[in-house]
């Protein structure tokens, strides 16, 4: 693996592909998780009232606020790490 | 060096690519939104168009990586140049027809090569380039879009598991409007550079403008507003095969296919690579589909469109070396001017052919197999019996 990844290196542009997997990855999946977790906690609000929708409104603000501190972990990881 | 005539000449026929070039991908943009009803189709196209516009704006990137790299731009003469937007003219016109979502960028950079190679032979065809810009990005774009657009399918798919079906599919169908409004601006913002890119070159080799210049302002709005109003007219026999061809698409689908897609042209254009959008589009589109619980899918679709990817740089480089051969056999600025007159009137025959079985916004949504989907019609298949694996 690691030879035929030395071999194409020349011609594809690996580090190139992955940082654009990686980020791509991360925002979509980030943003559609996101954007699902606001339509259920409307959903919620619609079915059940304001008490199950707050809950659901923490949940959303708990995941949003977790997935912000562990990206810049990993980024400042990074950082680190590259510096 | 100078020669007006032709440069005037070439810029034409970049501005009828441009034109083309919006016209073909706006399916891209907006074939998931018109499919699941979040829009109604002219609604769509006109947003689309208008962002696209937007878009030509942000950035300059990728318009400066398309000109270089591929071939050796000090061989490149207009004649070339010309030869190879024929080529890929003819390529964009001809998919269409067949409502085939083919890559323009693909088609734009085959035109150019094969027109390279009949000028000069292979000497002057940056080939180490070809495949770090064209060949590796046309695998990884697709499958990367697959497989994030499957991943947040499935995701959205569970954690909506439990919410009422009108409110999610409001939500998700209001979610869809702003992800193909950020994909219009995505598409702008990568494929108006292409033409942008292409029309720098005729200029540095007509010597206007000095080797490593930027991209003049004109350039820009002109390749701006014109890949708008290709947007705008809507290429949609290529929206009906995007938006029902692969997949029955719901509208949480539409929205994961098309963040997915934005996302990942954004992405690639902020690092400089210029990918096609067309693959992205459909490579989300076909992700969407794999997310779903039945994995529903038209493979055999799928097959044909990318046995049309692999065709499209080939076919476009024969078209734009053939188009050069004949530029150069009756004399320059002449044979251009024939040249030109014939991929014209190849455009009109095909336009007039297709009005045979014509899709409009009032039909683009109709039940798959309900035309003679063009580019499923071989003896013995009717489209009807197209597949949706379970």
């Amino acid at each position: 693996m690691n030879s035929i990844l030395a071999a194409s290196s020349g011609l594809i542009k690996w580090g190139l592909l992955g940082k654009i997997l990686v980020l791509s990855a991360g925002v979509s999946v980030s943003l559609v998780v996101l954007f699902t977790l606001a339509v259920n906690a409307l959903s919620a609000y619609r079915r059940q009232g304001a008490a199950v929708a707050t809950k659901t409104v923490s949940a959303l603000v708990g995941v949003v606020t977790l997935t912000l501190i562990l990206a810049t972990l990993v980024w400042g990881l990074y950082f680190i790490v590259h510096k | 060096m100078h020669n007006t005539f032709l440069l005037v000449l070439v810029v034409l026929i970049a501005v009828g690519f441009d034109f083309t070039n919006g016209f073909h991908d706006t399916a891209n943009s907006v074939a998931p939104t018109i499919a699941t009803g979040a829009l109604r189709p002219r609604t769509a196209v006109l947003m689309s168009s208008a962002l696209n516009i937007v878009g030509a704006f942000l950035s300059l990137k990728v318009a400066a990586t398309i000109a270089s790299g591929i071939v050796s731009q000090t061989s490149v003469i207009l004649p070339v140049v010309f030869a190879g937007l024929t080529g890929a003219i003819v390529w964009n016109v001809a998919t269409w027809y067949f409502g085939i979502p083919s890559s323009s960028s693909h088609a734009l950079i085959g035109g150019v090569v094969g027109a390279m190679l009949a000028h000069s032979g292979g000497s002057t065809v940056l080939w180490g380039g070809l495949t770090s810009k064209v060949v590796a990005p046309a695998i990884a774009a697709p499958t990367f879009a697959l497989l994030i657009a499957a991943l947040a399918t499935t995701l959205s798919r569970h954690l909506t598991s439990k919410s009422d079906s009108a409110t999610k599919s409001w939500g998700m169908r209001t979610g869809q409007i702003g992800s193909s409004a950020l994909l219009s601006i995505a598409h702008g913002t990568n494929d108006a550079q292409k033409t942008m890119g292409i029309v720098t070159l005729a200029l540095v080799a007509n010597g206007t403008l000095a080797d490593n210049a930027g991209t003049p302002t004109w350039v820009v709005v002109m390749c701006g507003v014109t890949i708008g109003m290709g947007t705008y007219l809507g290429g949609w026999r290529i929206i009906r095969t995007m938006g029902h061809g692969f997949t029955t698409l719901s509208p949480t689908q539409g929205f994961a296919s098309q963040i997915t897609s934005s996302v990942v042209i954004l992405s690639s254009s902020h690092f400089g690579m210029p990918l096609s959008t067309t693959h992205v589009a459909a490579g989300s589109i076909l992700g969407s589909g794999v997310g779903t619980k039945k994995r529903s899918v038209r493979w055999a679709v799928a097959a044909r469109v990318a046995l049309a990817w692999l065709m499209t740089l080939p076919a476009a480089a024969l078209c734009g070396a053939l188009s050069f051969y004949l530029s150069h056999a009756i004399g320059s600025p002449v044979g251009e001017v024939v040249t030109g007159l014939l991929t014209a009137l190849a455009c009109v025959g095909i336009v007039r052919r297709s009005r045979r079985d014509r899709i409009t916004p009032e039909n683009v949504n109709d039940e798959w197999g309900g035309h003679s989907e063009a580019f499923e019609h071989v003896k013995g298949h009717s489209p009807a019996t197209t597949e949706v694996s379970a």
